[in-house]
This record gives structure tokens, C-alpha cells and sequence, in this order.
């Protein structure tokens, strides 16, 4: 077959240039091969890494070519939506005035704004459990802050403009962030550990300080 | 059962095997950078080659045991005592309990991989183990050990089946890397000199390196194609160039995904190397196609699975 946009190293393939719905379909067929030792979905692409002891690069690539036929006659089991409560409290989201300038809003208004936007979860990447939201709608890109900041707190929520990701870890972070997420998005007790998975929806729903301080604890 | 971290150094953790199948939740391989040392160590005590160990970077470590059992040593440093008493690297050696461990620092190479009789006992997420410093997990509390540190340790499976590593298998580092590569998926991004030099000139491994990634220092490159790219899986071993032309070589510690350019890929027979490479030495990148990286790898690991039966490399 030709006509699909394959790179191949020595142990992994990328399948590129592909839309969101056939990413979610080739990822639920691939799921179905034992062969792949790691299925990595990406914003616009797929990479299968496996091991060239079971698998020789021909036998590879003719496996990654067979699946965008299989892809058609699968339908992926995408995890069901999920509403995110959110604290938009200032405290929790020190950009909020970068970014309501760049949106072209009021700060006041942008809680509504981000609660408005229909998301799904574009990939997982960056911090193990870091999920990229897409919006559907088309966003003004929004910078990177000039200074990473050397540490973000666990739960909070960045925005790039049509990205908006969430970190699962206290650690260093360049997204301007807007708001902190009550829920831990990932858990090593957990099968999978990622709280959100790619394709799945994602809502957000606004709680007080209080609120927030009441869920956190433990 | 206990033993104590006295003097930690630069960076020791405990490590062991990688964490397989988990980068679609963004989980970075992490693991020993060096797993063919790894391995060497853990076969010295007849342990599984990824059983867990304490890796060891740049710098002197000292330990002490409370009680009696078998060490070894392998990877960069290459002076160890007991108490005062010299012993050597690539031996198993009966410690007891009281007894101070001393690693002196490596003159070329960087990790060094102390394996112990007894199994380290910690939690182990994922059924591994391994430290993940960006997720905070495995290991000691997801954390470099520090001074006074206590690992508690349990009776497990081992055996001391031969007491030296063969010289021959000992391998030595030189502060010289030969890195073999293929083409990364956007090599066709750099113009056609930096394509040429990625090959002909020689890299020196800059001082900004974890074991996330090492910068390299050398000819500045010039992407022909300087459009934003969408982030996609990258994996240990993929060299990445961002826009200040300086490429990024990613080690086992390294983000499952990325959004520079992907211009080589070091072959998966090589990749274990990386962990080795300190500040300042210098690396020659060869060029092969994916085919002939696949039959290199293969002989590779035929040649090491007769001393190291269940050896991998990832």
C-alpha cells in the first residue's frame, strides 16, 4: 500500500501526518498486535517501537502498513468524558491577565471562556501523566512565560492558546497557568496511571477556593 | 537489614530495569543509563541482569553494612575498598557487617553500578522499581539517595557462580564515543551542510547533561525547514535540534515526547553507551541504514547473551 507517510528507524516506526480520529483508530488496532513494545500517540502522529530480535524491519513496516486497513474496521474504545473541577482562583493561576490580553477579554471573563471550550485529550507527554487538551475551536497562539518557572504546583492548568495542558506534578514549567485541577491526574497504584487517556473528553467545571481546599484534602 | 548511604555524590539512585510499555502515559524509560554495566554487576552475584542496584555518578560514594553479604562493582570507577583494604572492580566480594564500602571517583566514564546480595527493598511501581526522578516514583521516594540514608534490604535469590567478570567483557571507556545513528524522521530539515557535518565532524559532549539528555557542543546547525513542529514520541538515543542549532542527544531519563526537529536516531546496539559519556569527550556519529542497525544489534546481543542470558537492550 501506498500513500502513507511511515519513517522507519532501526527498532521504532512513526505513522505522520495523520487527524485525530485516525490516530484514536491505528492506537486501538495497534493495541490488538503483541509485537509493539511501546504505542506512543503524538499530536499529529503514532510511534510503535519494537524489538528488532522479534521483528525484522520489513516485517515491521509490512505489520505498521496492514494496520490502516484494520484501523478502518475498529472502533476505539475512548475513555468516557470527564468534567475537571477547576479553582480559577488568582492565587492558583498567577497568568490569568497574560493570558485574558492575549484572548483579547477580560480577566474576569476568562474562567467562562476556558469552561466554554470543548477539549479532548490530544496525547500524553512531557511528565509522565501530562496531557495536552486540544480545543476544537481555533485560539491565538499564546507564548511560552520568558522565565520557566522553577517550580508549578501538581493539578495546575497551562494555556499555549489551542493547548491546554495539565501537570500532574509538582516540577518546572514554562505554560502560563490559569487555574489549579482538584483531581490527581496520576497515580502509580493505578492500571492505566494516567488519569485522562488520548481521544477522551474533557470539561471543566468551577469551584470556590473552599471548595477546592475541602477536595484536596486528604 | 540496612545499609547506610554515608557519602552519596553528584547523583546516586537506585535503578535497575526500564519501564516498558508505559511511554503512551508519558512514563520516560529511566532505569540504569548504562544497563550493560548494570547487568555485568548484577551477574556477578548471579542476579537477574536488571535487578535493581545503586548507579553511581562521577563522584566518590562511601556505604556501610550492617550486615554480612556479596557486592560488586562495575561501570566507570575503577578503585574500591573495604574499609581500608583495596579490592577490585568486576569481582564479587564478601562484605560483613560494620563494614564500609568506599567508591572513589572514575577518571574516564561517569556511572558505576554497586550491586548488592541481598535485594534493595523498596516499593515497585509498575512491578519494577526504578527511579523516575520527573514523576517522583520508584526508587527511594522517586529521589537521588542522600547522606544517612538507610535502604532496607531482604534475603533474595542469589548465587556467586564465578567470581570475576572475564577481562575480555569488561568494558573499558576512553573519553572516545563511537555512536552509530540512522536518520532521525525530519533529517531532511537540516540544510545540506549541516547534513553532511552531522557525520563528518566530531561532537564533544557539552557540560549540560543528566540523565535526561546531553547537549553537544560542535558546528552550529542550520534547519532549512524552521516550521513549528507537533509534539511526537521521541525515545533514548533520538538527537534533536532546536532552533539554536545545538543538537540534543536523549538519554534514558528523556521526555516521552518532543517538538524539535528529530534529525538522528543512535541505533539501539549503542544506545547504552550514553550514560557513559562525561563532559568534553568526544563523539564520532556513523551513519547506517535502519537494516543494517537491526543486523548490529542483533550480533551484539547474540554476544552478550552467552555470558548474560536474559541481557536486553532497549
Amino acid at each position: 500500500m501506498n500513500g502513507h507517510d511511515i519513517y522507519l528507524a532501526d527498532d521504532w516506526i512513526l505513522l505522520r501526518d495523520l487527524e485525530p480520529a485516525a490516530i484514536w483508530r491505528l492506537t486501538a488496532a495497534a493495541d490488538t498486535q503483541v509485537e509493539w513494545q511501546e504505542i506512543v500517540p503524538g499530536i499529529d502522529s503514532l510511534a510503535l517501537k519494537y524489538d528488532p530480535l522479534v521483528l525484522d524491519l520489513e516485517a515491521a513496516r509490512m505489520l505498521a502498513v496492514q494496520l490502516y486497513d484494520r484501523a478502518d474496521t475498529v472502533t476505539p474504545q475512548l475513555a468516557k468524558p470527564i468534567t475537571l473541577s477547576i479553582c480559577y482562583d488568582l492565587q492558583f493561576g498567577p497568568d490569568q491577565a497574560l493570558v485574558a490580553t492575549h484572548l483579547g477579554i477580560e480577566i474576569a471573563d476568562l474562567p467562562d471562556w476556558h469552561m466554554a471550550q470543548d477539549y479532548h485529550v490530544a496525547m500524553l507527554g512531557f511528565l509522565p501523566g501530562f496531557a495536552y487538551l486540544q480545543s476544537a475551536a481555533e485560539i491565538v497562539d499564546i507564548p511560552r512565560l520568558d522565565a520557566p518557572r522553577a517550580c508549578i504546583a501538581a493539578g495546575s492548568v497551562g494555556l499555549l492558546g489551542q493547548q491546554c495542558g495539565l501537570y500532574p506534578v509538582e516540577g518546572p514549567g514554562g505554560w502560563p497557568v490559569i487555574g489549579r485541577i482538584a483531581a490527581s491526574l496520576f497515580d502509580t497504584g493505578k492500571t492505566p496511571p494516567a488519569l485522562l487517556s488520548p481521544g477522551q473528553k474533557v470539561s471543566f467545571r468551577a469551584i470556590s477556593r473552599a471548595e477546592f481546599n475541602a477536595l484536596d484534602a486528604p | 537489614m540496612s545499609f547506610t548511604v554515608i557519602t552519596a555524590g553528584l547523583q546516586a539512585s537506585i535503578q535497575g530495569a526500564p519501564y516498558r510499555t508505559m511511554r503512551g502515559s508519558a512514563i520516560p524509560a529511566c532505569g540504569a543509563a548504562d544497563p550493560l554495566s548494570l547487568a555485568l554487576a548484577n551477574r556477578l552475584l548471579g542476579k537477574p541482569s536488571g535487578a535493581l542496584a545503586i548507579e553511581i555518578t562521577a563522584t566518590a560514594c562511601a556505604f556501610r553494612t550492617d550486615m554480612s553479604m556479596h557486592i560488586a562493582l562495575t561501570g566507570a570507577a575503577q578503585r574500591l575498598y573495604i574499609n581500608d583494604r583495596s579490592v577490585s572492580p568486576h569481582a564479587s566480594h564478601a562484605v560483613h557487617g560494620g563494614d564500609t564500602i568506599i567508591i572513589s571517583a572514575p577518571d574516564t566514564g561517569v556511572r558505576s553500578y554497586l550491586a548488592l546480595s541481598h535485594d534493595i527493598d523498596v516499593p515497585r511501581p509498575f512491578e519494577n522499581g526504578s527511579t523516575c526522578f520527573s514523576g517522583g516514583f520508584g526508587g527511594l521516594d522517586g529521589r537521588a539517595l542522600e547522606n544517612g540514608d538507610v535502604l532496607s534490604l531482604r534475603t533474595g535469590q542469589f548465587s556467586v557462580p564465578d567470581n570475576v567478570t572475564p577481562p575480555g567483557l569488561r568494558p573499558v571507556f576512553t573519553g572516545g564515543f563511537l555512536l552509530r545513528y540512522v536518520e532521525g524522521a525530519e533529517h531532511g530539515y537540516l540544510d545540506a551542510d549541516s547534513a553532511a557535518w552531522l557525520s563528518s565532524q566530531q561532537w564533544r559532549a557539552s557540560p549540560r547533561m543528566n540523565r535526561m539528555g546531553i547537549a553537544l557542543d560542535g558546528p552550529v546547525l542550520s534547519l532549512a525547514d524552521k516550521k513549528n513542529l507537533p509534539s511526537g514520541a521521541v525515545f533514548p538515543g533520538t538527537i534533536q535540534c532546536p532552533p539554536s542549532g545545538q543538537p540534543f542527544l536523549l538519554g534514558v531519563d528523556g521526555q516521552t515526547s518532543g517538538g524539535y526537529p528529530c534529525i538522528a536516531q543512535i541505533i539501539r546496539a549503542d544506545r547504552h553507551l550514553i550514560g557513559q559519556i562525561r563532559p568534553g569527550d568526544t563523539l564520532k556519529l556513523v551513519r547506517k541504514r535502519p537494516l543494517q542497525a537491526q543486523q548490529i544489534y542483533r550480533q551484539k546481543m547474540d554476544f552478550w547473551r552467552q555470558y548474560l542470558p536474559d541481557f536486553r537492550l532497549d
